[in-house]
C-alpha cells in the first residue's frame, strides 16, 4: 500500500472521527481532493483495517453518508456508558405513527390520524422530543397545517443509507 | 347472529382496551374470521362492533370518540348497503356505481399495512440500537473574541461603574391589610369623631375594598350600635348607611378591656 493511500486513510479516518453527524461522500472527497470512487475504496480500506486489528469500529453508510461507529458485538459495552439511549424504545402506536411519516412525508398531523383512526398527538410529540421527526413547513391548504418529516438521526437509529432505503410497504411500492 | 355466538367465533381479548383505535378492532374482527376485506359483510360486522363497544360500557371503559364516529360510519355503510337507490349526496357523485365499502376496505388495508410497517420498525430500531455512535454535541468553536483587547479584569472594572451608577430600587412597602374588629371599631371611632359623629358607611370605608374589609367593617360597626355609641339608618334597602352618634356617644368604655373612644 503506498505511503500516500495510508495518508489518505488516516485521513479519512480522523475527518469521520471529530464528525458526529454522517458525512456525505461528496463532502469528503472535496476535502481530501479526490473523488468519490477514491471516497468508497478508502472506506473498503479502513473498514479491512478495522478488521484485521479487531477493532470495535466500523465505518457505515447511514444516515445519509459515511459515519464512524461501534459494531453490534460491543454493545453490551457501549450501553454501560451510555446516559440517555440513542435509539429509544418506542411504543407501538408512536413506532406506526413514526411508519405512516416515513412512508407519506411530508404529511400533517390529520392526515395521519385518518390512515390511524386514532388521535396522534402525543405519538408525534414522543417523536419530536427523540429527534426522529421534525417539521417541515407547513400545507397551503385551509388552516395551513404543519407538516411533519423524518430527520437524519432517524436514518442512523434506524441503520438505514437513506429514505430509498425503507423497506417497501407489504411488498408494494411505497 | 346471536350476541354470544358473536364473542365466541372472534375469540378476540378479553382486554378490551387492547385496541388502538376502531380500525384496529374491526381488523381483528375481520382477520379473526378470516373475511375478506374486500367483501366485508357489514351488516354482521357492523353488530359486532355494536357489541364490542357495548362490551366495553358496561366494563365501564371510556370510549373514544373515534369508535363512535366508526360506528356512525359502519351503520351509514349499512344503510347505503341496504337502500343503493339512496346513494348520491350533496356533492352530486354518481354514487349508484360504487361500492359503499370501498373506503373502508381501502382504510382497513392502509391501515393494515402501516401496523405492519410499525412492526418492522421495532425490528429495525432494535437492531439499531446495537450500533454506538459519537454523541451529537453542538459544535461552536469560538473564532474570535467579540471585544478584541478586553479581559477579565476591565469586564470586572465595567461591571462596577455600572451598579455604582444605578439608583436602589424604590422600595415598596406593602402592608396587609388587617381588619381585625379591634382595628376597625377604633377606625371607626376616629373617623367619625373628626366627622362630628355623623357620616356614611361608604364614605368612611370606601368602596374599592376587599369583601374582608367590609365585613368586618360592618360587623365592628354593628357591634358599636349594640354598645350604644352609634345609631345607624338606611333610607331604603342597597343605600349608602347612614351612622349618626348613639345615646353613649360621649361615654367612654363600659366595660374594663373595652375600647377607649
Amino acid at each position: 500500500m503506498l505511503a500516500e493511500d495510508l495518508k489518505l486513510q488516516a485521513a479519512l479516518e480522523a475527518l469521520l472521527f471529530v464528525s458526529a453527524t454522517p458525512m456525505p461522500a461528496g463532502e469528503l472527497a472535496r476535502l481530501l481532493q479526490v473523488d468519490t470512487a477514491r471516497i468508497a475504496a478508502l472506506v473498503l480500506q479502513l473498514n479491512h483495517a478495522y478488521a484485521r486489528g479487531h477493532h470495535a469500529l466500523e465505518v457505515a453508510e447511514a444516515g445519509g453518508g459515511y459515519v464512524l461507529r461501534t459494531r453490534p458485538d460491543v454493545a453490551q459495552y457501549v450501553n454501560l456508558r451510555r446516559e440517555p439511549p440513542q435509539t429509544p424504545r418506542l411504543s407501538g402506536p408512536a413506532l406506526e405513527t413514526l411508519a405512516v411519516i416515513a412512508y407519506r412525508q411530508p404529511i400533517t398531523r390529520s392526515e395521519i390520524e385518518v390512515i390511524r383512526g386514532v388521535g396522534c398527538e402525543s405519538a408525534i410529540n414522543t417523536l419530536l422530543e427523540h429527534g426522529l421527526i421534525r417539521e417541515a413547513g407547513r400545507r397551503q391548504s385551509l388552516g395551513r397545517p404543519i407538516l411533519y418529516e423524518t430527520t437524519p438521526q432517524f436514518l442512523l437509529a434506524f441503520n438505514l443509507r437513506s429514505l430509498d432505503d425503507l423497506p417497501p410497504l407489504d411488498g408494494q411500492s411505497a | 347472529m346471536a350476541r354470544g355466538a358473536v364473542l365466541t367465533i372472534t375469540k378476540l381479548p378479553v382486554k378490551l382496551d387492547a385496541f388502538e383505535g376502531p380500525l384496529d378492532l374491526l381488523l381483528q374482527l375481520i382477520r379473526a374470521q378470516k373475511i375478506d376485506i374486500y367483501d366485508i359483510p357489514i351488516a354482521a360486522i357492523t353488530d359486532q362492533y355494536m357489541a364490542y363497544l357495548t362490551a366495553m360500557e358496561e366494563m365501564d371503559l371510556e370510549i373514544a370518540s373515534e369508535f363512535l364516529v366508526m360506528a356512525a360510519t359502519l351503520i351509514d355503510i349499512k344503510a347505503r348497503m341496504l337502500f343503493p337507490t339512496l346513494g348520491g349526496d350533496a356533492r352530486g357523485d354518481e354514487d349508484s356505481g360504487l361500492d359503499p365499502r370501498e373506503e373502508l376496505s381501502r382504510r382497513l388495508v392502509e391501515y393494515e399495512k402501516f401496523a405492519q410497517a410499525g412492526r418492522v420498525f421495532r425490528e429495525m430500531a432494535a437492531h439499531g440500537a446495537l450500533y454506538g455512535y459519537r454523541p451529537v454535541r453542538e459544535e461552536r468553536p469560538i473564532t474570535r473574541t467579540l471585544m478584541p483587547g478586553q479581559d477579565v479584569a476591565s469586564l470586572v472594572a465595567s461591571m462596577r461603574r455600572f451598579r455604582s451608577r444605578l439608583a436602589p430600587w424604590p422600595a415598596a412597602e406593602v402592608t396587609p391589610e388587617r381588619p381585625t374588629m379591634f382595628s376597625q371599631i377604633r377606625t371607626w371611632l376616629r373617623e367619625l369623631r373628626q366627622r362630628g359623629g355623623h357620616a356614611r358607611f361608604l364614605e368612611v370605608v370606601g368602596q374599592h375594598r376587599p369583601k374582608r374589609y367590609l365585613v368586618t367593617a360592618f360587623l365592628a360597626l354593628l357591634e358599636l350600635v349594640r354598645l350604644g355609641r352609634l345609631v345607624v339608618m338606611q333610607a331604603a334597602a342597597g343605600d349608602d348607611i347612614l351612622i349618626m352618634p348613639g345615646p353613649a356617644w360621649r361615654q367612654g368604655p363600659r366595660r374594663p378591656g373595652a375600647v377607649k373612644a
